[in-house]
């Protein structure tokens, strides 16, 4: 009996050795991301030569991002507001998207439909990046020119619209479960006062699954800033704060793709900022993640009571 | 948060429901936003379905017998795509291979073994942003950990199928984890009571009664993790891919052509998009095809199962 | 559905033992010389069927990397290795060889329906500042320049940069391609853009501009008239040996450099 209860010991122990492989490889994730990002902040050597690092606070607020050049500069910022600007206009068209999407699934379909548009809803999440970023690049860049009268058939909101799509499947299936997990009591409530199913939808299970919804808005944005494909193929790459939605821009993962192949192995500054890049971008995720985590936990709902 | 909506139901109730014009308009504003819902709805579809549409006009003519069994020709200009299926097989199967029983086994601890407390928590923040890390920069780290030979201890593998294979099944660990939790959640615990009752121990009861009946949806996400392998493009840039490599790796330390990454390769760095066209669309078809056909096969899996639960 | 599973697995590894073994020879670097590099292998492989290539073009810097590294055995590049990167190969303890294979010229290109057909160093300079920003300022129609630029660290854009911009910075609404096929591609889409590309890399749907009056052509980059050539070079490291050597000096020999001027290149012999 003792060995048999020190061997469920030894199992156990092994299955939590499995379940801390996340913890390692996110562990191992930052561990690389931060040596290799280091030196851009605190200088090197290369090759008996000495190179001074730049301040922090340069790096994220500069605004010139000129990395060859005979005075180089590393500031982050056109990046840093190419992405923000991307995510935000296909938040504009993800989330009403997403979350009517959710709402119609949630509420609204017969089961019949709702059968149909479920898988569908999947289907467009598993699409390949680069599937979708080569679409915009042939199909809808060209479609671009001929309607407006523009520069750049690659710019900001073909990007956008590229990625919003990627994004409704993350924000309506997310959505979709918190709406579903909305007591039926409420509604029933609701309903029995009078209210038509609209006026329900609206003003009962909405506000009650608001921190699902948020969750959803909150991953789905991250899921935008950090797609690569997309903006590599369709943003246009210019280093630039956006002045118009047409102007090209170039996203921090696009910047890191793009520049990575060209930079010689941890021997220039050039390389230790892609990955000072790759670090800034893994922090902004890595908030958007805690931040769903902590709604999702503070708010959390449990049956009817909670509200 | 109840206060507001009691009381905006007064506000409503005292409507008086069911009579006169306020009603009507009321009917009128839920059907107008009803609508609005299935014209979402439709949007959604009908990106999947133009999206997919383009691949399959255009790609459909460039697919053939010989375009999928034989070697690219002409630095890539001609030929099939033989070498980037098969690299594509090579990258997600391997990389599942490697995730499969790691991300299994940390489901069975996260469900079966662990009580909720701080470490639990910890897990599962690692896990929710393992899952939120941008592909470029699981393909940064795998370049700086497997790739690269240098003092900081990088592994030194070269670009080659193992480093990709490695590099992906991080990746995909949280997708597997994910699945393999939510099947085992839906092995009812009364299996569990019934197994103990009899006297087993809950290392038997986990491998002879949770994991078979676990089995299909296990398998659900197993597919579902090689379509995500498949269709990753920048995770396997630095670490896998080569543009133009038209014999097989003969070992894992060898670089692979693979079907995302031809893409991006052809439409953007070949020495001819335009001519390359029809080889574009009719690789992005197969992958399409690829990745949604084994995503179907998961749906439906899925939805089979459910029903004999239910 | 597991047979078929078993039968494709079966099918692969068969496939993979009959295919590997031969001697390969590996080469990355830059998407300028990957055309000519990959005519070159097709022939190659023509003559000597046991030989077995893996190209990858992702820019210059990968050429130098892989050279660095020992990941690859011939490293393309359509600039020459910086300093640092030489002091970094000899740290490694490897002399890297360097053969110059061709010279190219750096073509301004247009859209077909483009009226302008000449331009000036100095009008392009001052385009890619946007000190010069419609197209009637340079003899064409009215509307406004579309700028079309490489990606700052390739070969192509060191070689611009230092010749027509004179090292000085471009006007940071310029769109960054990542090669020089996509450039051609872009452009040929574009009716306001401007670009440039390699001469191996013109084709009917774009068209070239002469600069400073002089055509680009395989005649004004050998004699040195035209303004814009540099040398595409291929690096090995250590003087290369076996196969790899018998692969550049069929590259040098008459019959390599003719299929180099076949792709657009202007030869060395």
């Amino acid at each position: 009996m003792l060995s048999r209860s020190l061997k469920e010991k030894v199992i156990r122990i092994g299955f939590l050795a499995c379940a801390s492989a996340s913890i390692l490889a996110l562990g191992l994730i930052m561990y690389f991301l931060i040596t290799e990002a280091l030196p851009t902040f605190m200088g090197f050597d290369a090759m008996g030569e000495k190179f001074s690092g730049i301040g922090f606070f340069d790096f994220i607020f500069g605004n010139q991002w000129k990395p060859v050049s005979e005075t180089p500069q590393w500031g982050i910022l056109p990046l840093i507001m190419g992405s923000v600007w991307v995510t935000l206009i296909s938040s504009v068209i993800a989330i009403p998207l997403g979350i009517m999407t959710a709402v119609y699934l949630a509420e609204i379909a017969p089961n019949k439909v709702r059968e149909i548009v479920k898988p569908m809803v999947e289907l467009l999440a598993s699409l390949p990046s680069v599937v979708i970023g080569f679409f915009g690049m042939v199909v809808v860049a060209p479609l671009l020119l001929e309607l407006f009268d523009i520069r750049f058939g690659v710019n900001m909101l073909n990007a956008s619209i590229m990625l919003a799509f990627m994004a409704v499947p993350t924000i309506t299936s997310i959505a979709e479960d918190s709406i579903h997990s909305v007591p039926d009591e409420l509604r029933e409530g609701s309903l029995a006062l009078g209210a038509t199913r609209f006026e329900t939808i609206w003003r009962v299970v909405l506000p009650a699954s608001l921190s699902g919804l948020s969750t959803a808005v909150i991953l789905g944005m991250s899921r935008s800033i950090g797609e690569t494909m997309v903006v590599l193929m369709v943003a246009g790459g210019a280093a630039r704060i956006p002045t118009s939605i047409f102007d090209p821009v170039r996203p921090m993962p696009a910047s890191i793709a793009a520049e990575m192949g060209e930079t010689s192995f941890g021997l220039e500054m050039h390389y230790f900022a892609l990955f000072a890049i790759a670090m800034v971008l893994f922090i902004i995720t890595f908030l958007f993640n805690l931040l769903a985590d902590h709604i999702a936990h503070k708010y959390k709902q449990v049956g009817s009571a909670s509200l | 948060m109840s206060e507001m909506v009691s009381t905006e139901m007064t506000v409503n109730g005292s409507n008086i429901p069911g009579t006169g014009t306020s009603m009507l308009r009321r009917k009128i504003t839920q059907e107008s936003w009803f609508t609005l819902f299935r014209a979402a709805v439709a949007i959604n579809g009908l990106a999947l379905f133009i999206i997919v549409g383009y691949m399959v006009y255009y790609g459909l003519p460039a697919i053939s017998w010989e375009f999928l069994t034989t070697q690219p020709t002409e630095g890539g200009l001609a030929g099939g795509i033989f070498p980037c299926i098969v690299g594509t097989f090579y990258l997600s199967l391997g990389s599942m291979a490697l995730a499969l029983p790691l991300g299994v086994a940390s489901a069975i601890y996260l469900h079966e073994y662990a009580t909720p407390g701080l470490f639990m928590r910890i897990i599962r923040l690692c896990i929710n942003n393992l899952a939120g890390v941008p592909s470029v920069v699981f393909g940064l780290f795998g370049m700086a950990f497997f790739v690269a030979a240098r003092d900081l201890g990088g592994l030194g593998m070269g670009v080659s199928v193992a480093a990709g294979c490695m590099t992906l099944a991080v990746l995909i660990l949280p997708v597997i984890i994910g699945t393999s939790e939510e099947a085992l959640r839906s092995v009812p615990d009364t299996y569990r009571e019934a197994s103990l009752g009899l006297g087993a121990t809950k290392w038997q009861t986990i491998f002879k009664v949770v994991l078979p009946s676990a089995l299909p949806g296990i398998l659900t996400g197993s597919i579902l993790s090689i379509s995500r392998a498949a269709g990753e493009t920048a995770a396997i840039m630095f670490t896998a891919a080569a543009s133009y490599n038209p014999t097989l790796p003969g070992s894992i330390f060898d670089e692979v052509m693979a079907l995302p990454y031809q893409i991006y390769s052809l439409s953007v760095s070949s020495t001819d998009p335009e001519a390359t066209l029809p080889l574009q669309y009719g690789t992005s078809l197969v992958l399409v095809a690829l990745v949604l056909g084994m995503n179907l096969i998961a749906i439906l899996l899925r939805s089979r199962l459910r029903k004999k639960l239910s | 559905m597991k047979k078929l599973l078993i039968a494709f697995v079966a099918m692969a590894v068969l496939s993979v033992s009959a295919l590997a073994g031969a001697a390969e020879i590996r080469v990355k670097g830059s998407t300028t010389v990957d055309p000519a590099m990959k005519k070159l292998v097709a022939a190659y492989q023509g003559m000597h069927p046991g030989v077995n290539f893996s190209i990858s073009a992702t820019g210059s810097g990968d050429g130098a990397k892989a050279i660095i590294n020992k990941t690859a055995d011939i490293g393309m590049m359509s600039r020459d290795m910086k300093s640092a990167e030489i002091e970094k190969c000899k740290a490694n303890g490897i002399e890297p060889v360097q053969f110059v294979i061709a010279l190219d010229c750096l073509v301004p290109i247009v859209h077909p329906s483009n009226p302008v057909s000449e331009i000036t160093t100095a009008q392009l300079k001052d385009i890619y500042q946007d000190k010069i920003r419609d197209w009637k300022d340079v003899g064409g129609n009215k509307g406004m320049i579309a700028l079309f630029s490489r990606e700052t660290n390739s070969g192509t854009y060191e070689v611009w940069h230092k010749k027509v911009m004179q090292k000085e910075d471009e006007f940071d609404l310029v769109s960054r391609m990542p090669s020089n096929a996509a450039m051609a591609a872009k452009i040929a889409g574009n009716k306001k853009g401007i670009g440039y590309v390699g001469l191996g890399f013109l084709n009917p749907k774009i068209k070239a501009l002469t600069v400073n009056g002089v055509e680009a052509s395989v005649e004004t980059g050998k004699s040195g008239e035209y303004p814009l050539s540099r040398g595409l070079n291929l690096y090995t490291g250590g003087q290369p040996s076996g196969e790899t050597k018998a692969f550049i000096d069929f590259v040098m020999s008459p019959a390599g450099q003719k299929i180099i001027a076949e792709v657009g290149f202007v030869p060395m012999q």
